[in-house]
Parts: C-alpha cells; structure tokens; sequence
C-alpha cells in the first residue's frame, strides 16, 4: 500500500475486504499451492547434503570399474555410472554439499554486502549514498564471467572464492533494493518520531527500517539462491571446477563429455540444477504472494467464479425482496440502484460481501450526497454505475437502471453509457491524469471518443469549457502537461472532461478531498454551477458532512454496505432518525468545535 | 540537461577506469609465469627474464595499467603475448559474432516480451498462468543446458541447423541466419522468461493507477488505453528491463559460444584469461563495458527524454 | 572439451598442451570441396582442436603442426622412426662421431617471396633457433659451416647420438630478412602451401593456396588446405558428419559414434603409454619413492586389463613397458613383472617400513584425462594408504609448475616415440624435461653415453637394456597403450602413410 499521498477512500475498503487475518508466514506459506512443494524439494536438499555419507551407498571418488558408463537400473547404481566408474546418484548426493555450500556463501556475501551498504546508503544519504552508487554502478558493469574465469587462473578451482566473488557481483541487486525501500521509509513519521525519543541510529535502522526491508530481501534471496546454483554448475561445466570435488555441476561436465557414451549420464545432473532453480523461484514467487500483495492479480478463476454468482443468484431467488423503493416511482430519477451486491475474493478462497443489497435513486438536477465513513463502501457503489470495479469484484446481484435500461445486465449498453452518459469525477487530480501526454491530447482523446467530431470543433469546445470551469489561459493549458499544473487547475480540467461530452449524471468521487481549502469552495460552487445549468443529476460521495450541508440535496448514509437512513438535506441535518447518523452528525460537530 | 548530461559521461568514464582497473590487477604478477608459458617448455631461465622484459611485465601494476589505458586512447590495444596479433585486429573478427548473437536476441526479446508482458497482463487468467509457468522454466534451466539440449534435437537429432560454426554474413546471408538460430534461440529463452515476467510487471503496475481508470471512465475504448497510454506509460521500467537483458546476455554469451563454436568475443576471452594474455582479456573487457555503458547511457536517456518532467 | 594428449615433439609450445582454454572458433563459411578426378584436387578441410600461437617460426607447435608444415620446410623431415628424409635438403649424412649433420641443398627452392633457399637461410634459420623459441637448448654452442650456396654443416659441441635427426630436422627454414625483422602477423616459407591472409581470420580459420613450384608438389595432391580451430569435440564430430570439415580427431566418448557414421574412417593410433613417472628414484623429495619396494608395490595395485576394458572402452592395451612397439627400445613378449596383486603390493610396502603409507601431491589438469583416470588411481593407491591429494594446475603456470619438478610423482598419458632413444633421452637422463627430478643415474647416463656415438644396432642393443633397467628399477608405473583417434571422411580423403614420430596424427604430408 502507498505511504506517501493519502489513500483514496476505494483502497480503503479493498484493503478491509482482503485483509487477511492474522497469521504466522510460514503457515501462509505451506498453504501456497506452490510453497509446500518448493519448500519440501530444497528441505530435501538440504538434509540429502548433511545425511550425505549415510545416505550415498559409494564413496564420492570410489570407483567400480565394471560400472563404467553403465546405464540406470544397474544393480548398485541406480542411475548408473559414469566415464571414471563413479556411481552418478552417490555423486550427486555428495554433490549437494557444495551446492549447499556454495549457494551459502553466495547469499551471506551478497546479503552482507548489499543489505547493509543500501541501509547505509539509504538512510545517511549524502556522499555516503553517492559512492556507494557508484560502487554498485562498477559492479554491476563488470563483467562477471570474465572476473571469474581470470579469478580461475590466478587462485586455481576454488569454489568457495569464486562464490564468494559472485555474492559480490550479485550483491547490487540488493543493494538497490534495500536503498529504495530505506528511502521510502526514512521519511515516515513513525522513524522522525523514533529519532525524537532519542533512539539512536542503529537501533532505529535495525528495528523499523530493517522490518520494512525484511520482506523484499527475503524474496530476493530466493533468486540470489537460484542463480547461485545457475553459476556454480555453469562455471564447472566450463571447466573451471575442481575435479576432484562432485559438485553438481562437474558431474554434469564429465557426464557431457561422455555423453555418446552414456546419454542417460546428462540427464540426472541436469535435473538436479533445473529442479533446484525451479524450486527457489517458485518459493520466491510464492513468498512474493505471502508477504506482499505484489502484482499478482487476485481474480478469481472462471470457473470458481461462476460458481459464485450462480449460488449468489440462487440466493436472491429465495430471499424476500424487503424494503425496497418500487421501480420507476418517479419520471424524475434517472439513475436508479437496486440491490446492488458487491463481494471481492477473500484470500481462503471465498468471498467477501462488502454491499448488501443497496437501493438508491438519482433524480434529475438533484445532487446526492453519499455519505459514510472509510470503508462503507460508498465508492464501491460509484464504481459499479460506471462499470470501473477493479477485475477481481463481483456483482452478485442487483441491477443499475439509467432511464430504465439495466447497464448490469447490458455490457455493450453499459460501454454506451461511461463516459457518454454518466461522467465521473475523481477524487486526486495529479494521479488521476497520464502523466505522459499533454492535456489537450487527453482532454481532446475523451471527448472524441463519446462524441465524434473534427479535433478543431473538439478543441474550441474544451476551450470554452476550460473558461467555465475557472481556468483563464485554456489555450496554453492543453499544451501543459499534468505535472506542469496546480491540483486546484488539475481538478477543474477533470471537471471539464467529465462534463465536456454532456452526461447525464455525474459520479463525483471525493471531488475536493485533496484539495486545499480555499480552492475546496470554489470547486464546489462550480459544481453547483454545472449542476444546475445543465440539470445534471449527481452522486456526490464524501465523508464529509460539511460539504453535504454545503450543495446536497439529497442525502443517503452508508454504513458497512448498507444505506441506513436516506433523507433531504435540511430533515437530515435537524431530525436525523438512525442512530449511527446521529452519532455521525454529533462526532463531526465535535470536530468543528475543537477546530475552532 | 547538458549538464545532468555530461555528469553522466563523466560518471560512465570513472566507471570504466575502475572496472578495467580491478581486471588489470586480477592478472598482475603473474609475469614469469607468463613469459615461460609464451616460451614453451624448454625455456631457459634467461630466456624468460629477457621475455619479461619484452614484454613489461616487470613493471609496477600501475604503470602498466596507466601504459595500456594511454594506449586505449590512443587506439593502441597492444598484441597478445602468444601470438603478437594486434588486440584491435583480433576484436574486429570476434566482436561483431558477439554482437550479432546478443542484438538480435536482444531484438527478439524486446518484441517478444512486449508482446507476451501485456498479453498476461491485460487479460490474466490462462494467458496470464501460461506465461508464469514459462517464465519459471526459462529462468530456471540454465542457458548452457538449453543450448546442448537444442544441438542435440535441432542439429544432431533432425539435422535441421547447423550444430556449430558461424559463417559470416559477407560470405551469406541465409547462412549467417542458420548459423545463428540455434544460439540465439538458446539465449532467447531465458531472455524472454525473465524479461517478460518483468514487463507484465510494470504493465500490471499500470494498470493499477488512478488515471487508466478514469481514462476508461471517460469512455475512451480500452484498446486506446491500453496500447495508447499503458504502454507508453509502461516504456520507462520497460527499457530498464532491456538494458539489463543486455547485461545477461553478454555473460550468457560465453556459454552459448562455447556450445555452439561461435568464434566471438565471449570465448576469445575465456581461453585468454586462462592462460593469462593480459592484452587480449583487456581488450574484451573493453568493449564489454563499453557497450554495457552505452546501453545503460542510451537507456537513460530514452527514459529522460520520455519523461516529459525533465523535458522541461 | 576435448581431452588432447600430451604430444612431445620438439619444439613444443607449453600451450598446445594446456587445453584448459578453449578459442572455439570456426570459420567462414565451408565450401563443398568436389574433388576432381585424377590427380588434383580442390580442398582439404582439417579441424584442429586447438589455435596456435603466432606465426613465430621458433614457436610452432608439433602437434597438429599443418599450418606450420604447409609454408615452412625443414632441412629434413623426420619420418615415423625419427628417421630424416630429404626435404630442403636432398642428400645429407652424420659424420664425425655423431656431432656434425653435412647437407647438400636441392636446386631451384624459392622462397614464397621469390628469394632463393641457399645455405644462407639455413644457416640464419638455425641461428634463429639458438636465440629463439623452446628449444634453444637444443642448439647451444653449434657450429654452422656454409662453404657454399648449396651446402651446408652444422656441428654440435658433443656427440648427439640418435636425436640428431630429430635436432636437424626440427628448425623451419626462412629467409635471414624474415627472421631478423621479427614481424610475425604473416609467415614467410617454400613449403608446399603458401598462406592466404585474405582468406584467414586468426584463431578460426587459416586458408592456404598451394605452391606449384614446391619441390615435392605432387605429393600435395589438394589445391586449398583450409585449416580450422575447432575446440569442441562435439562441434568437430558434428561438423565432420554434415561435410563441413574433412577429418579430424576424435576425443574417446565420440568414436563409437563416428564409426558408425557412413564413409567415415578412423585411424587409432599408439602413440601414448598411460603411466605414473616415479621419477623421485633416490627420494629427495619424498623419501618412500626412493624405495624400490614402494615403487614396485605402487606397480602392483593397477588392473591394467579391466582399466583398458572399461576406462578405455577396449580402446588401449595393457603394458609392462613404456616404449612403443617396434622400436629400438621395446622388449618384445616382455613378461609383466608387476602383476595385479594388491595383497603382494601391501606386504612389499610392509617390507619397505611404509605400512602406513604417505601422502603424495598429484598434479591435475583439464582435457588430458584425468576425470576417468584419477578415480581409480587415487582408489587403488589408497589400498596401500598412499593418500593422494589431487593439485589442479591452472593459468599460465601450468606447464612450468608441472615439469619444474615440485611434483616428483606425475600421472600422465604420456607419448612414446618412435625414436625411443629420444624418448630415452627425454624421460631418463637427468637433461630430459620429463625427468621432473633430473636425477643421474649411473647405469642409465653411461650408455646414453655411449648410444650418442654408437652404431645402430649397438644403439638398439643398449635401449632394451636402459628399458629393461627402468623396467626392473619401476621408474614408471605403465598401464596401458594408449593413443589418439583420427577420424577422416574416407569417400574424399585417404591417409596412406604415416610419418609422425609421436603417432598422434597424420602429418600433411600423408594426406591424400
């Protein structure tokens, strides 16, 4: 989740649906479909290394002469022998003692070296930080194999020096991991208050920012393992090995040389390195799962998802329909939500119902205020009008009517629809727009896309929109770019994109929320404005009730997915009937007062 | 920007001092050894001091780093102890094997990756699992094992490509093409794993913010979206997952010589630094890091000039 | 990589041996090389497993030496014996107590650069190689005599027996000018091919074109000798099998798969006896090895038949003795003094006071065979607790840390000559490079002695016994005959003769 800029009110409540409870990593772990597994393999690996002299039925240079490049299911030698007479499974499970090893000292140099120069680096910054950029820079531009072949002809085939150079090479990946994530941190003010107290640095950097650090490194470690395992075999097969060792990766060079001879011989080292990778980039991705909720999309598969809104609907058939507003009670409202569902994945595979079942009506030119506080799911209900729910949601049911069309129950109609019909507000402007094209290009791109027309009458319209909204030089502004703008200018350009193709309704999500003050106001008079120029109809979603009170008409009040009281603006205000919005009312009245 | 600019170059050219330096001394002293070595068996003792001499190699480390980096500017590379070749000679004819062999993967795999990054990302589910699991396998077997299992089917087993030797493209074409398949191949696989992963990655990462959403919710149809503003927006990360591609390839192109006998810079320099040839080793060094500096120049730059803040 | 025997030829380049590097490189394109009928043909294709370093005549490798053969001749060839044959020189003879080599020049020779080969050269060629190159040993304190343009004397301060030939025979011929301007991008030679550098990429490929005007130009039937550096076996096997090369040799692993292959022929040669040299014979270095009980124990604890039968795939020979059969020095129906006897082998150290054994440094190094061999040696001398400790020599070193003697006791499959007196003279007399302790020995050093100025048949007379000595003394511990393979496509070439001394592979000069 984003440290820096304040969350939205969305990811607030993605966040409460799939907050997974509290539990211990390595029980998330073995319950992975890949952890256990991967997990297994390497335990394996480990103890066929410690057990090796009681589990290798030869010694690792005992050699039986009649077993020379003898196939597998040979009696004595399971995968049979090769070239010198040596049993190839003995040699592989002595073999995993270097392979142990020197994955080892890999990962301990690299973690030593890169961890503690990028928590360094990261924290101190300064010269600090810029040389050991250019250390990592160096490093990162030598070239590897090279510095180790010629490692090779200076010390001989020394495996652990060589692995040891290599934690060295491969220690910048760490290195810069480590130090984004320090930057990230330090400015948190959780260490400023840590630093207050009179914590010193090491306490500090071990305790808080060593903890934020933990996870990446720990991931990271999986793939540092895998590549040391890549190195090794690959060095020996080279031929820079020690001979006299069975390191993996040598019997899998003495197994190519001989491999006319006995081709099966390839095969099982080749195994062993491929399936010891496999294993540890599994693990890293499924640690990735587990500690992180990384890039991996938590959509559910077709089929489960299926199931879920078949037994959603076989659900609502027995359910009474209970308190619900008749259809069509009034020519007035244009938008219209009838028990609306909304559920997301929860991480045991089942699901997390975060709407139950909401009626709301929008009439024309009213402004509908949405109220609630984080997590109630009031977004959710603003998303689902325009069809942008995140992938991983699901409707289990109910149904959107703009002017008694069902958008739910119509893709192609509810396509129509975005954009062109129902418009959509958002709540930060500087992330809401593409940071690589210019505003005209974007401005121009949304409003074609709804109403074809020629650019130049698209371009005067905006520009005549741009004025509306309060901005004075809209010529030089379509050729800005967003960062070259204010977040008040920002705003008001989204303003005009949404009600440039002429909509029906406006969704308006939080619209003033990160702004400053001053601007806040005149953002809401301008919508007030639009509103009532052009008899928009509006869902105006906030949790703040002195914006209500400022320009709702109309409000509903959500709690935990329900919409527990629904009144006018001024009945709200005086006689609220619900107790939850009569603890609301009385808790930000507090608020004011102590502002005040 | 020219300033940001020309720090940048100076940066690069410490860097390369460095590197070249750490490799220089990793061969030093090791002069006697050498000179017999260059002499053959029955050298007499005289006779190797006097081929020390020859050849400096009695020198302090930092004179003969400082002698061959003057050269370097100069144009002057040196000759290899053993044969007296010309280093820049030797170069020109390993050089553009290599070259050829790491571009055109490189090539490859931009497309490829691009191609299968956003695939995965966009519409997930088995394309998306598909790629995962490949990826996993491609960076998971090592090249070098990809590369015999390869001569072993294609070459040996269907006799469909050569199995070894490179013919150059002055001599044909086609046959250059041929020669090359097989190597390629066996290098673009884990390329294409490891990169492909990385630029879903980014595509995902995109595809998570605030401005895809309201482009969508402006109506504009996801195709423009995706291949408009995504894609553009996913080019920063992506190019970095390029240069570092390169990087790989460039030590991965070692063990694929080997394999496939290319005569490139890869294995020149592995025989070299073995026997400890100290020019030729430099000479590769060289132009490694060279084009390692180049491309994570050209790299930042391409991302800067994106950026429209630093346009500015 | 290629596992590639040690050849001995003299001069010999440190390098050629240590195939721990590997320049894989192929060149341009292969052309089909349609061989006409008759005589001529267009193009011979050889694969050579590693490169050489430099056109430095000093500085040639013996060893799959056809470049160097194709532009330089010799004064004298030395033929499978280590006999010489005529080459630059037509008629010559050993005179004078085995000291002097008398040469008259042929006619008409030409330098590729049109100058003339005259006794001058010659003279110049030698005298390059006294200052120059590996061997210069060889050629301390001679004496060049040059009476005229076309007859030549070289003289050595002592008597040089039966490797005079070889000493003759060894130096390339190139003009004076060539020689003292030192500049060796290109060679300069009357050999029967002259080098294409248009056509050549160092260190991948090398093209010659031939020579018309070489005195022995129809023994060279092939117009264009390419020569390509091909480290891989399994790249040379491959490339052998889809044409790209005409023949080359082949590493153990590969042969059956090249005898199976259509048209394709395979010459096993001899040319090596696998073997422990034991050379620390009056125990300077480690005292056990002085004692001939040790060293005959260390003889015993070898299967040399299962190590032929499994080791080698059938492919070598048990032996009691280290010389090559029929030459001067073999014993032929030698019985096997030290049979397979590991109980008798540990009673003989009980005797020798080393019931415990000793530890002994074993040098190692890639591509010569020691991932098959050095298990089973190190097994069987650790049933009479010798405990090895495996060395990898590495790096430039490597050839000097193996002959400088720090390992008295070496594990090598190592070449037999068919000049076995040379071989004599470089296993077992103190001046010998692989007599690592360079230890006399009276009996052996007073017939050397005697053999540089005997007649041959006294000569051969005195080898038998210096082997049977070495035999009875367990200087080495023989195990088998072993040797290199070379493959050739047998439908475009023949190989009729054989001329290499060290029975490695066939010569230039044998291809047809």
């Amino acid at each position: 989740m984003t440290a820096g800029p304040e969350r939205t009110a969305l990811e607030d409540e993605l966040a409460l649906a799939k907050e997974p409870p509290r539990r211990s990593v390595t029980r998330l772990l073995l319950r992975h479909p890949l952890g256990a597994p991967c997990l297994a393999l390497l335990v394996i690996v480990v103890l066929v290394a410690v057990l090796a002299p009681w589990l290798a039925p030869w010694g690792p240079q005992e050699t039986d002469l009649a077993a020379t490049n003898a196939p597998p299911l040979t009696p004595g030698h399971l995968l049979g022998g090769d070239g010198a007479g040596l049993d190839i499974l003995s040699r592989l499970i002595w073999g995993s003692r270097q392979t142990v090893v020197a994955v080892l000292i890999v990962v301990v140099v690299s973690v030593a070296v890169g961890v503690t120069s990028g928590l360094v680096a990261g924290f101190y910054r300064g010269r600090l930080d810029a040389g050991a950029g250019f250390v990592s820079d160096v490093i990162m531009s030598l070239p590897g194999i090279v510095l180790l072949i010629a490692l090779y002809a200076l010390t001989g085939p020394n495996i652990p020096v060589a692995m040891a150079v290599f934690g060295v090479i491969v220690a910048p990946t760490y290195y810069r991991l480590v130090r984004a994530i320090v930057l990230g941190v330090r400015n948190e003010l959780y260490v400023d208050a840590a630093r207050v107290v009179g914590l010193s640095d090491l306490r500090i950097v071990g305790r808080h920012v060593l903890w934020a650090v933990r996870a990446p490194v720990i991931i990271q470690t999986s793939f540092v393992m895998a590549a040391g395992i890549g190195i090794e075999a690959g060095i020996s097969f080279l031929g820079l090995g020690d001979p006299a060792s069975a390191s993996w990766g040598t019997v899998l060079q003495n197994s190519f040389n001989g491999i006319y001879n006995n081709p099966w011989g390839v095969v099982w080292p080749a195994l062993a390195v491929s399936l010891s990778i496999l294993a540890l980039i599994l693990l890293g991705n499924a640690l990735s799962d587990v500690l992180q909720s990384s890039a991996r999309s938590k959509v559910l598969p077709p089929r489960r998802r299926r199931q879920v809104l078949a037994s959603a609907a076989a659900q609502r058939e027995m359910e009474p329909v209970a308190d619900s507003i008749p259809v069509g009670s009034s020519d007035d409202v244009i938008l219209s939500v009838r028990g609306l569902r909304i559920a997301y994945p929860d991480p045991n595979g089942g699901v997390n119902e975060v709407v139950h079942g909401v009626d709301l009506d929008v009439r024309r030119g009213e402004i509908h205020g949405l109220v609630g506080e984080s997590g109630s799911g009031k977004s959710q209900i603003a998303f689902s009008t325009l069809g942008i729910l995140p992938r991983e949601a699901l409707i289990l049911g109910g149904s959107i009517l703009l002017d008694g069309e069902d958008l739910l129950a119509d893709e192609a109609k509810m396509r129509a629809a975005r954009g062109r019909r129902i418009a959509y507000i958002p709540q930060e402007p500087m992330s809401n727009l593409d940071p690589s094209f210019t505003i005209g290009s974007q401005l121009t791109r949304g409003l074609r896309a709804t109403r074809p027309m020629p650019k130049k009458d698209a371009t005067k319209l905006l520009v005549d929109l741009l004025v509306r909204v309060g901005i004075t030089d809209p010529e030089r502004v379509l050729r800005l770019y967003p960062h070259e703008i204010s977040g008040g200018m920002a705003q008001r350009v989204l303003i005009c994109g949404a009600v440039a193709s002429d909509p029906d309704v406006i969704i308006a999500d939080e619209p003033t929320t990160a702004l400053d003050v001053t601007v806040q106001a005149e953002v809401l008079e301008l919508l007030r404005e639009l509103d009532h120029e052009r008899g928009l109809a509006m869902i105006l979603v906030t949790h703040n009730l002195g914006v209500v009170a400022d320009i709702c008409d109309v409000v509903s009040v959500m709690k935990d997915g329900n919409i527990v009281e629904r009144a006018d603006v001024d009945s709200l205000f005086a006689a609220p009937s619900q107790a939850y919005t009569q603890q609301l009312l009385a808790s930000s009245r507090t608020v004011e007062l102590m502002e005040v | 920007m020219t300033l940001s600019l020309a720090k940048r170059l100076l940066r690069s050219l410490a860097v390369f001092v460095v590197v070249t330096f750490v490799t220089f001394s990793l061969m030093y002293g090791n002069g006697p050894g050498i000179a017999h070595a260059v002499l053959g068996l029955n050298a007499t003792p005289e006779a190797v001091q006097a081929e020390v001499v020859k050849l400096g190699l009695d020198r302090p480390l930092v004179v003969q780093y400082w002698d061959w980096l003057t050269g370097v500017f100069r144009g002057d590379l040196g000759s290899s102890f053993y044969t007296s070749e010309s280093v820049a000679g030797a170069l020109s004819n390993r050089v553009p094997v290599t070259l050829a062999l790491v571009f055109l993967t490189l090539l490859l795999t931009a497309v490829l990756s691009v191609i299968l990054g956003v695939t995965a990302a966009v519409r997930g589910g088995w394309v998306d699992r598909v790629l995962q699991f490949i990826s996993v396998l491609g960076t998971a077997v090592p090249a070098f094992i990809v590369a015999i299992a390869l001569v072993f089917a294609f070459a040996i087993h269907w006799r469909a490509f050569p199995a070894t030797g490179y013919v150059s493209p002055n001599v044909s074409a086609s046959g250059w093409l041929a020669s090359l398949t097989l190597p390629v191949l066996a290098l673009l696989i884990g390329a294409v794993a490891g990169a492909a992963a990385q630029f879903r990655t980014a595509v995902l990462d995109q595809l998570g913010r605030d401005y895809v959403r309201t482009l969508r919710a402006r109506g504009i149809p996801e195709r423009e979206v995706i291949f408009r503003n995504v894609l553009r927006n996913s080019a920063p990360p992506g190019l970095t997952v390029l240069s570092l591609t390169v990087f790989g390839l460039l030590g991965g192109a070692v063990f694929i010589e080997q394999v496939f006998a290319l005569p490139g810079m890869g294995q020149m320099a592995n025989m070299a630094a073995q026997i400890s040839d100290v020019p030729l080793v430099m000479g590769t060094v060289l132009v490694a890091v060279v084009i390692v500096l180049i491309v994570n120049f050209v790299g930042d730059l391409a991302i800067t000039l994106l950026n429209p803040k630093a346009r500015t | 990589m290629r596992r590639i025997p040690k050849g001995f030829a003299v001069p010999v380049t440190g390098l050629a041996l240590v195939l721990a590097g590997c320049t894989s490189q192929t060149g341009t394109g292969s052309s089909p090389s349609a061989s006409s009928s008759g005589g001529e043909k267009q193009q011979l294709t050889l694969a050579q497993t590693v490169d050489f370093y430099g056109w430095d005549p000093s500085n040639q490798p013996g060893f799959q030496g056809w470049a160097a053969e194709a532009v330089w001749d010799q004064l004298c060839k030395t033929d499978a014996a280590g006999k010489a044959q005529p080459d630059v020189a037509d008629k010559f003879e050993v005179t004078n107590g085995n000291k002097t080599f008398k040469a008259h020049i042929r006619d008409g020779q030409k330098f590729s650069d049109g100058t003339p080969v005259d006794s001058a050269a010659v003279k110049a060629s030698f005298e390059y190689v006294t200052k120059n190159g590996g061997s210069a040993a060889d050629y301390k304190g001679i004496k060049i005599d040059t009476p005229d343009a076309s007859n030549i004397s070289i003289t050595w301060p002592a008597a040089q027996g039966p490797v005079i030939d070889n000493k003759a025979c060894a130096p390339k011929i190139a003009p004076a000018s060539f020689l003292a301007a030192k500049k060796f991008d290109k060679p300069l030679g009357s050999g029967p091919y002259v080098f294409d550098a248009a056509a050549s990429t160092s260190g991948s490929v090398y093209t010659f074109t031939k020579n018309e005007n070489h005195w022995n130009a129809k023994n060279y039937p092939y117009k264009k000798l390419v020569v390509k550096v091909i480290t891989s076996d399994t790249a040379a096997v491959s490339a052998l099998k889809t044409g790209q090369i005409d023949a080359t040799l082949v590493a153990q692993p590969s042969l059956a798969q090249v005898q199976a292959s259509p048209n394709t022929k395979v010459i096993k040669f001899q040319g090596q006896t696998t073997r422990l040299l034991l050379t620390d014979h009056l125990g300077k270095a480690i005292p056990a090895i002085g004692n001939l009980k040790v060293r005959q124990a260390i003889n015993m604890v070898f299967d040399k038949a299962a190590m032929a039968k499994n080791l080698y795939q059938g492919n070598a020979e048990p032996t009691p003795e280290v010389f090559r059969k029929g030459t001067d020095a073999y014993i032929g129906g030698l019985e096997d003094p030290y049979p397979f006897d590991v109980e008798k082998a540990k009673s003989l150290m009980a005797e020798a006071g080393y019931a415990d054994g000793f530890t002994l440094n074993l040098p190692t190094m890639t591509g010569q065979n020691f991932e098959t061999l050095m298990p089973y040696v190190t097994q069987q001398l650790g049933k009479i607790n010798i405990k090895v400790k495996q060395v990898p020599l590495t790096g430039a070193n490597a050839i000097s840390d193996l002959l400088s003697g720090k390992y008295p006791v070496v594990l090598w499959q190592l070449g037999n000559l068919g000049n076995s007196a040379l071989q004599i003279y470089i296993e077992s007399t103190p001046a010998g490079w692989w007599d690592l302790m360079h230890q006399p020995d009276q009996y052996v050093d007073s017939r050397w002695t005697q053999i540089t100025t005997a007649d041959p048949q006294t000569a051969a007379k005195l080898q038998k016994e210096i082997n049977q000595y070495v035999v009875d003394q367990a200087w080495f511990a023989p195990m088998v005959y072993n040797g290199t393979n070379y493959a050739y496509n047998s439908s475009k070439v023949s190989i009729p003769t054989q001329s290499d001394q060290e029975a490695l592979v066939p010569k230039l000069r044998d291809f047809r």
